[in-house]
C-alpha cells in the first residue's frame, strides 16, 4: 500500500514540480575552455570557475616511466621530487656557499654509485667510507638550505593539495591557491623548470628506497603487479613501474637526473591548466611574463622499442604473506585505433557496476570472489587489457582464472545484448560530470591536460563516449576474438607462501 | 637582514652607474623570489549551506549548484555500529548494507542493481560509528527515478536471503584479508593497544561474531535502529530549494524522526602499559612503527587551536618536523604522521612512519625526541607564523565546493559542535601564541608514557629495539582475526 501510494506521489510530483532542469545539450569542455599557445610552444588551458575564490594550476609534462632508459628506470619519479627542492633562490640562505658543497657531494655521489654497480665485486670498505663522506657533507650542507622553502611558501600563502604525481605517461604539479594568488603560482611554477637547484640529491634518493619498500616491495598488490609487468612486456618500458628498480634508485647519478630534466622539460613538451575564479586575459599576461622567456627546445626522444607480438602465454606466481591475488592481462591496440574503444565498451559490460557480467555471476551469485575488475588501457602506447580480482577462501585463484576465462570466451561466442551497450553509454555519459566533491578543479585540470597529452584532443573523453554508441555487438565479438587469445595471455598470481602450491 | 640588501649601500656609495649596474642582477632576484609578492589575506566568510526543518526528527541541508547538470544527496541517519551488540561486532555495517544489497518488497535486487547501473546513478548504503549514510548520486534528468529507490530501499527493504549471505562471506573474506597490509596490521593493533579490544572504536569483526549474526538480527536492527530514526537530509547540486523541500515533506510524511536510543559508552582508558611492542613478520624489509597514547575529545577547548600543534608536529607536511626531520633530512621514511587525534570521546595521539628495518632504532629515537621537545620547548616564531597562515589563507578551500560546505555543517552539528564554530575558527587561530602551543603540548602529549609498536622483522631490529633504553620489549602474537 505504501509502496503504491509513494510511486503515484512521485509521478504527480514530476509534472508538478520536477527538480531536474532540460539537461544541456552543448557537452565538452570547449565551450568553457580557452586555450591560447606561448612562442616557445607551452599550451595554456583556462576554465573560468568563479563560483568559489580559489583556483587550481596544473602543470603536465609529456615524460613519465615509459621515457625512461634501461638502468634509468625510476627517473622521471626521481626528478619530481627533485622539482620540490627549490632553486639558486627559493630555498637557498647562501646560494654560493651551497654550490661547492653540492659539486663535491656529487663527485663522491657519482664514486659512490660506480662502486655500487659492480655488485657482488663492490668494495663495501670503500662503500662504507663513501657513505660516512657524504653524510658528514648533508650535515654541511643543511647550514646553506632553508629548508623545503617552496612548500612553506606556498602553504602561508593558503596553499592546499600541493603535490605532484608521476605515472607511465606524464608526470604532473599541482596546487590550489586563494584567488588571488595566481601570479605567485606563475613564480613559482616558472622557477623551478628554469632555475632548479638539485639538492639534496641523495637523502632523496633514500626517500624513495622506502617509497618503493612501502608501495611494492612490502605490499601484496605492489609486488605482484611488479613482477606481472616484468613478464607482460619483453621490450616494451611499459614493463617497469613507476618508482622504479631498486637497483637503479639507489645508482642515480646527478648527471642522469640533469640530463632527463634537460631533454624532457621544455615548453613545448608541457601543457599547463588553471581552472577556477581567474580570468583568461590575466592568466594570459602572466603566462608570457612568466613562461614566456623559457627557449623552446628540441623534440624529445620518444621510446623506440615496439613490443614484439607474444607467441605463448607467460604465467608468474610470487610469494607475500597475504590471501591470494590474481591478475591477467592481454596486449590491446593502442588509442589510434578502433578496437581501442571497443574493447574499452567490453570492459564496462565485464566490470562496471554491481549489474555487470563479472560481478554479477562471479561476486554476488557463484561468490568465487570478493572483487574482480576490467579495464581497457588508453595510454600513450599500446598497453594491456586487464583483470584483476580476489578470490574468496575456498575459491582459489586458479578457480577465478576459470570463471573468468568463460565470460572472456562468451563475449568471443555471443554477441553482447543491446541493452548491455545501452546501459553501458549512460554509465558513461554520467561518469562525465561526476566530481569527486572537494578539489575539483585539480581534478577538472587532470582530465583536460590528460586528454591533451594522451589524445591531443581536450574534449577527448567526451568525444569518445560518444563514438561508444557506434559500436555493434558483432566488433565487440571480432575484437574479443582477436584480443583475448591464449597466447596473447600473461597471468600472475600471488599466493602465501606457508600455502605453496595451493592457488 | 638578506645580503643584497648590503649589496645595495655599498654600491649606492660606489656611485650611480655602479649601482645601475648592480640593479639588474639584484631585481632579477627579486622577480625570482616569491618573497617579494606581497598579498592580502583574502577575506572569506565561512560559507553555510541552507537549513530547514522538514518536520520533527528530520532536517534538510542543502546548497544549489547549477553548474553540472548532477545532484547528490545523503540521509544521515543517527544510527551505526555503537548500538550493535559486543557479540555482533559487524551487524551495523551489514544491516546498512543489506538496506540496498537486500532489494525491497517490489524490486529484486538484481533489478534494482540493474536499475541504477541504467540510469548511471548510484545508491550507497553505509554505516558509521554513530551516523550512518544512505547516499545518491545522479544526472539531475535522472534525479526522481533515483530519489524513488533511495525511498524504496529506506522504507522497504526485503533482505533477500541469498543476497545477506553473500555480504555475510563477503565479510568473513575481508577478516582472512585484514592483515595482508603491513599497514593496517599496525593500525589496527596500535588501536587495540590504545583503547583496549573490545572498546567500540578499536574492536574488530570476528568469525564467530560474523556467522553468529542471523537475518532477523539485522531485520530487528532496521526496525529498532534505522527505521524512523532522526536523520539529516544533505542535498546539493542542480535543484531548486523550495521544490526540493515539497518534495521532502512528501517523501518523509510518515517518517517518525525519533531519538536515537541513549547509549551508555565505556570511557576511553589506555589498555596498554606504555612501552616497546613488537610483531614478528620476518617476510618485511621496511618495518610499521606507530606511537602515541589517547588523544582529546571533539568537543575540547583547544579543537581549533591543536590544529596549529598538529601542523607543526607533523600534519603541516613539509613545514612539520617531523616530515622535515625524519623524511626531508635523514631520509629515513617516505611517509612519516603525528598528531594528537580528536574523537568522540578521546582521540588518538598518533605518530607513525615506515622505514627500512636497519633504521628502525633511529627513527624511533628520532620521533620521540620531537615529540618531547613539543613538550617542553616552544615552537619558533617561524615555525608558529607559517602554520597560523596556513590556517587563515587555506580556509577558504574548506568551502571550495558545495558538497563540501554541506557535509561539513551537517557533521559539525551531528559532532555537537557550536553553530558559530567557523565563525569563530579564524580569531581564535589568530589569537594562537607559543605558550598556546606548548600548554597544549604540556596537557595532550606524554612522551615518555607512549605506546610503541613495530611491526617488522624481529631478528633486524629486535636489537636496536633493546639499545633505545625504553625498557622491556613485549613480542605480542599475530593475531588470527
Amino acid at each position: 500500500m505504501k509502496r503504491s501510494r509513494l510511486t503515484l506521489f512521485l509521478f504527480a510530483f514530476l509534472i508538478l514540480f520536477s527538480l531536474a532542469h532540460p539537461s544541456a545539450s552543448a557537452q565538452g569542455f570547449a565551450d568553457k575552455v580557452k586555450e591560447f599557445t606561448l612562442t616557445n610552444g607551452l599550451r595554456f588551458f583556462v576554465y573560468e570557475r568563479p563560483q568559489v575564490p580559489t583556483f587550481a594550476g596544473m602543470i603536465m609534462v609529456k615524460v613519465g616511466s615509459v621515457d625512461e632508459r634501461k638502468g634509468e628506470t625510476g627517473l622521471a619519479h626521481f626528478f619530481e621530487h627533485m622539482a620540490f627542492k627549490g632553486t639558486s633562490v627559493m630555498g637557498a640562505r647562501d646560494y654560493e656557499k651551497e654550490k661547492p658543497i653540492l659539486e663535491e657531494m656529487d663527485r663522491i655521489g657519482d664514486d659512490l654509485a660506480a662502486e655500487y654497480l659492480k655488485g657482488d665485486r663492490a668494495d663495501q670498505a670503500k662503500m662504507k667510507d663513501l657513505k660516512d663522506k657524504l653524510k658528514a657533507l648533508q650535515e654541511e650542507h643543511r647550514k646553506y638550505v632553508v629548508k623545503d622553502e617552496l612548500d612553506k611558501i606556498y602553504s602561508e600563502n593558503g596553499g592546499e593539495f600541493l603535490n605532484a604525481s608521476t605515472g607511465n605517461d606524464s608526470t604532473q604539479y599541482f596546487v590550489m591557491l586563494p584567488s588571488n594568488r595566481l601570479e605567485l603560482w606563475f613564480l613559482i611554477e616558472s622557477e623551478r623548470f628554469k632555475d632548479l637547484v638539485f639538492r639534496e640529491f641523495y637523502s632523496e634518493r633514500d626517500v624513495i628506497a622506502e617509497e618503493r619498500r612501502m608501495g611494492i616491495d612490502n605490499t601484496p598488490d605492489g609486488l605482484l603487479r611488479d613482477e606481472f609487468s616484468n613478464i607482460a612486456y619483453v621490450l616494451h618500458p611499459y614493463r617497469h613501474t613507476v618508482v622504479g628498480y631498486m637497483e637503479d634508485i639507489q645508482s642515480y647519478t646527478k648527471a642522469k637526473a640533469v640530463n632527463f630534466f634537460k631533454t624532457f622539460y621544455i615548453p613545448n613538451n608541457m601543457v599547463a591548466a588553471v581552472v577556477g575564479d581567474v580570468k583568461l586575459e590575466e592568466v594570459k599576461r602572466l603566462a608570457e611574463k612568466y613562461f614566456g622567456d623559457i627557449p623552446r627546445g628540441a623534440d624529445p626522444p620518444r621510446p623506440t622499442e615496439l613490443e614484439p607480438e607474444q607467441r605463448g602465454e607467460r604465467q608468474v606466481t610470487t610469494w607475500f604473506e597475504a590471501e591470494p591475488r590474481f591478475m591477467m592481462g592481454y596486449h590491446m591496440p593502442g588509442p589510434a585505433e578502433k578496437d581501442n574503444l571497443t574493447l574499452s565498451l567490453a570492459s564496462m559490460i565485464l566490470s562496471r557496476g554491481s549489474s555487470s557480467r563479472l560481478y554479477r555471476d562471479l561476486v554476488t551469485n557463484k561468490k568465487i570472489a570478493v572483487s574482480v575488475f576490467a579495464s581497457a588501457s588508453a595510454n600513450r602506447y599500446p598497453a594491456l587489457f586487464m583483470i584483476q580480482g580476489q578470490p574468496r577462501h575456498p575459491n582459489t585463484a586458479q578457480d577465478l582464472e576459470k570463471a573468468v576465462l568463460e565470460h572472456l570466451d562468451r563475449l568471443k561466442k555471443e554477441p553482447v545484448t543491446q541493452a548491455e551497450i545501452d546501459k553501458s553509454i549512460n554509465q558513461a555519459e554520467a561518469a562525465l560530470y561526476r566530481s569527486i566533491g572537494f578539489a575539483d578543479n585539480v581534478f577538472l585540470a587532470m582530465r583536460l591536460l590528460r586528454n591533451v597529452i594522451i589524445f591531443d584532443d581536450m574534449d577527448a573523453d567526451w568525444k569518445r563516449v560518444e563514438a561508444l554508441k557506434k559500436i555493434t555487438p558483432e566488433e565487440i565479438m571480432a575484437a574479443a576474438n582477436a584480443c583475448f587469445t591464449e597466447t596473447n595471455r600473461t597471468v600472475g598470481i600471488l599466493l602465501r607462501k606457508e600455502k605453496g602450491g595451493e592457488k | 637582514m638578506r645580503p643584497d640588501r648590503n649589496k645595495w649601500l655599498v654600491l649606492a656609495v660606489a656611485g650611480i652607474l655602479l649601482v645601475a649596474f648592480a640593479f639588474s642582477p639584484s631585481a632579477v632576484q627579486a622577480q625570482k623570489d616569491p618573497k617579494t609578492l606581497k598579498f592580502a589575506d583574502l577575506e572569506f566568510k565561512a560559507q553555510k549551506p541552507g537549513m530547514a526543518a522538514v518536520k520533527k526528527g528530520v532536517a534538510f541541508y542543502f546548497k544549489e549548484d547549477h553548474e553540472q547538470p548532477v545532484i547528490n544527496g545523503t540521509i544521515i541517519i543517527k544510527t551505526g555500529s555503537l548500538y550493535e551488540p559486543a557479540d555482533r561486532v559487524g551487524l551495523g555495517s551489514l544491516a546498512m548494507r543489506m538496506l540496498k544489497a537486500g532489494g525491497t518488497k517490489t524490486l529484486a535486487p538484481d533489478a534494482l542493481e540493474e536499475k541504477l547501473d541504467f540510469l548511471g546513478s548510484t545508491v550507497g548504503s553505509f554505516a558509521g560509528l554513530e551516523f550512518s549514510e544512505v547516499s545518491l548520486w545522479t544526472l539531475s534528468k535522472n534525479f526522481d527515478e533515483t530519489w524513488k529507490v533511495l525511498l524504496d530501499i529506506l522504507y522497504n527493504p526485503a533482505f533477500d536471503k541469498e543476497r545477506f549471505d553473500t555480504e555475510k562471506k563477503k565479510d568473513l573474506e575481508s577478516i582472512r584479508r585484514r592483515f595482508d597490509y603491513p599497514t593496517s596490521l599496525g593500525f589496527a593493533l596500535f588501536s587495540e593497544l590504545i583503547y583496549g579490544k573490545d572498546f567500540p572504536e578499536a574492536r574488530r569483526t570476528t568469525n564467530a561474531g560474523i556467522n553468529a549474526i542471523t537475518l532477523d538480527d539485522i531485520k530487528a536492527f532496521y526496525e529498532r535502529n534505522i527505521r524512523d530514526k532522526e536523520i539529516i537530509i544533505a542535498l546539493t547540486g542542480d535543484f531548486k530549494q523550495a521544490q526540493a523541500l515539497a518534495l521532502l515533506q512528501k517523501s518523509f510524511k510518515d517518517w517518525k524522526g525519533n531519538a536515537p536510543a541513549k547509549l551508555e559508552l565505556p570511557k576511553a582508558a589506555m589498555a596498554a602499559k606504555p612501552g616497546l611492542y613488537l610483531i614478528d613478520k620476518p617476510d618485511m624489509t621496511q618495518a610499521v612503527i606507530a606511537m602515541g597514547h589517547l588523544g582529546l575529545n571533539n568537543l575540547d577547548p583547544d579543537n581549533v587551536e591543536v590544529g596549529i600543534f598538529n601542523f607543526i608536529l607533523g600534519t603541516g607536511s613539509f613545514n612539520s618536523r617531523l616530515m622535515r626531520e625524519v623524511r626531508s633530512n635523514r631520509g629515513l621514511a617516505y611517509m612519516t604522521f603525528g598528531m594528537i587525534g580528536l574523537g568522540r570521546d578521546k582521540g588518538m595521539f598518533n605518530n607513525g612512519c615506515m622505514t627500512k628495518s636497519q633504521s628502525v632504532g633511529e627513527a624511533i629515537k628520532l620521533m620521540k625526541d620531537i615529540t618531547e621537545d613539543m613538550t617542553k620547548n616552544p615552537v619558533t616564531a617561524e615555525e608558529l607564523e607559517v602554520a597560523k597562515k596556513y590556517e587563515v589563507n587555506a580556509f577558504v578551500h574548506k568551502f571550495d565546493s558545495a558538497q563540501a560546505v554541506v557535509s561539513q555543517a551537517v557533521y559539525l552539528k551531528l559532532d555537537g559542535y557550536p553553530d558559530n564554530y567557523l565563525e569563530t575558527y579564524l580569531p581564535r587561530i589568530r589569537k594562537v601564541d607559543e605558550a598556546k602551543v606548548l600548554a597544549i603540548g604540556k596537557r595532550a602529549v606524554h612522551a615518555d608514557s607512549m605506546v610503541i609498536l613495530v611491526v617488522g622483522k624481529k631478528a633486524e631490529v629486535i636489537d636496536q629495539l633493546k639499545a633505545l633504553g625504553m625498557g622491556e620489549v613485549t613480542e605480542l602474537p599475530l593475531p588470527k582475526e
